[in-house]
């Protein structure tokens, strides 16, 4: 979706050709994670543009804090520097999109205490057309896809958005998560419709969903042969307290990845994706009498009059969000988001076929 | 050796924006606060309010509601601008308060309502990145010693009181006036040639 703004053309700049050197200088220049970084010379950031087909000026989103406008091009030389390759950047341009829709709150995301990173799911042909990898390890460290365009996201935010630690990303500890943070769903082995069907897209479509997620948390179960038993100590964990889906019940949107052997075991069960989220959102939840009475006065249901035993981390099934993804074994992840934000769907059409 | 590359920078969307006109006086004025929910956020601007009040003839308070990281709603910011005659916005004591807080007040002042937006001191550098990165840089802020929450309510009221003159600087003519934010990240200097 075009935003109708035009960005002017990029700088150029002269750095040190030695690798090292030019890393050095780039992260000086604040253009770095930290990392070394791909120099973006001008064929470089060219191939990248022409990779998406679309006009290197335009404006695929304005980001917070700095309300600085992601043109095509400086998204492109974000991609290069954070080791791209061609395939991965309509996958970026889409993510990026998405970050940049009023209902992701950027301003909040990025300017935040909460550790919170940008997780990007990528779904079917989407995934498999930019080579993301969905079985073990998806979260990453290994494989090129995964890490270049979570890693890509993240220097956007930082050179365009203005989001730097310290001054304009106020994270406390900052996350591991945040320097990349990107997987495809397993809808090879998923008894659940990929996620991009449940947001009301079709099968076949190129999509991708960004969430303010934070770092993972593990849920390990080699014992349950039910989904009741397995659900059981799915919700124990993402009914621990502390995180952001318990202080704003009314408007997070806490994310569970199941394993693809949790997933089956819940479907062997009967269990939909229905039930897995009306489950969570009856029983995820920490005893509010094991809670202190100061955060137990500022803790949003109790600002309402309301006092329930259990202090929810949703209060409607639809706001959990469950995907199905990772390799062989009995682990699933869950990752609480940022309060009052959404994860962003954004579908489009490849350039190979415009 | 050198080698010839791209910047990762472009220019921002942030049309410049004035502050609102302020009293000369606040003799007869209304007070307004738009709290965010945030701990002790309330109890810290009606102390103000209430010191604000054994030195001036203030009208009657209104105090408005939001979340602690979303905008006011369009009620909220129409309750505040008609009842009135100056607004305490905040707290900002994290990062996404202190986002909204500074968003919350720009929207109160493009309405003509003088505003201070109330943040705790460790997140001052924030405060003015986000004024200059919403546009009105001269947006006026006021610091209580950092931290606001986990404060009991005797601590918080001796936060107040020991800045309640900064209070009036800032909503009186003549107060504390930014005139503009030092860059902290490269690129920044892109805002004044992207009008």
């Amino acid at each position: 979706m075009s935003l109708g703004l035009t960005a002017r053309p990029v700088e150029i700049a002269e750095l040190p050709e030695d690798p090292l050197a030019f890393s050095l200088e780039a992260h000086k220049r604040g253009w770095t994670d930290g990392l070394p970084v791909i120099p973006p010379t001008k064929a470089r950031v060219a191939a990248m543009v022409a990779a998406s087909g679309r006009d290197p000026h335009e404006v695929v989103a304005v980001l917070a804090p700095r309300a600085g406008m992601a043109s095509v091009e400086v998204v492109a030389v974000n991609a290069v520097m954070a080791g791209c390759e061609l395939r991965h950047f309509e996958v970026l341009l889409a993510a990026v999109e998405a970050v940049g829709r009023p209902e992701f709150n950027l301003g909040a995301v990025n300017a935040t205490t909460h550790p919170v990173g940008m997780l990007i799911l990528a779904s079917g042909p989407a995934a498999r057309a930019a080579g993301i990898h969905a079985g073990s390890g998806c979260f990453g460290p290994g494989f090129v896809a995964n890490a270049a365009i979570g890693r890509a996201m993240r220097l956007v935010q930082f050179t365009v958005g203005g989001a730097r630690p310290g001054a304009g990303d106020m994270a406390t500890f900052g996350s591991p998560a945040k320097f990349s943070f990107c997987c495809a769903e397993r809808d090879d082995a998923s008894p659940l419709e990929a996620y991009h069907v449940s947001q009301g897209l079709d099968p076949g479509a190129f999509a991708v969903t960004v969430f303010p997620a934070e770092a993972p948390a593990n849920i390990q179960d080699h014992s349950s042969t039910n989904a009741e038993n397995l659900m059981k100590t799915i919700v124990g964990t993402m009914g621990h307290c502390g995180h952001n889906n318990i202080v704003a019940p009314h408007k997070g949107r806490p994310i569970l990845a199941l394993g693809v052997e949790h997933a089956q075991t819940i479907a062997a069960s009967g269990w939909t994706r229905a039930d897995v989220q009306r489950y969570v959102c009856e029983h995820a939840g920490y005893p509010r009498d094991s809670l202190g009475a100061e955060i137990l006065r500022d803790l949003t249901p109790l600002k309402k009059g309301v006092l329930p035993e259990r202090m929810p981390i949703a209060l409607k099934p639809e706001q959990v969000q469950v995907f199905v993804t990772g390799g062989p074994g009995k682990h699933s992840m869950f990752m609480a988001t940022f309060g009052s934000v959404r994860d962003v769907t954004v579908s489009w059409t490849p350039s190979r076929a415009k | 050796m050198t080698l010839q590359v791209l910047t990762p920078f472009t220019n921002v969307f942030t049309p410049l924006k004035p502050t609102a006109p302020r009293p000369v006086s606040l003799d007869g004025l209304r007070p307004g606060i738009l709290e965010n929910s945030k701990p002790n956020a309330q109890l810290l601007m009606e102390a103000w309010v209430e010191g604000l009040r054994a030195q001036f003839d203030l009208g009657e308070l209104t105090i408005g509601h939001k979340a602690v990281t979303t905008p006011p709603s369009k009620a909220t910011l129409d309750l505040l601008q008609q009842n009135c005659d100056f607004v305490l916005v905040g707290t900002g004591d994290c990062g996404s308060c202190l986002a909204w807080t500074v968003r919350s007040a720009v929207a109160l002042e493009e309405r003509g309502i003088p505003t201070v937006c109330a943040g705790s001191h460790v997140f001052e550098e924030q405060f003015r990145l986000e004024a200059a990165n919403c546009g009105m840089p001269d947006v006026r802020f006021v610091f209580v010693e950092h931290p606001l929450g986990g404060v009991r309510e005797a601590g918080v009221r001796a936060k107040a009181a020991a800045t309640l003159r900064h209070i009036i600087e800032a909503l009186k003519v003549g107060g504390a006036v930014q005139t503009g934010v030092e860059s902290t990240w490269p690129g920044a200097g892109d805002k004044a040639s992207a009008q």
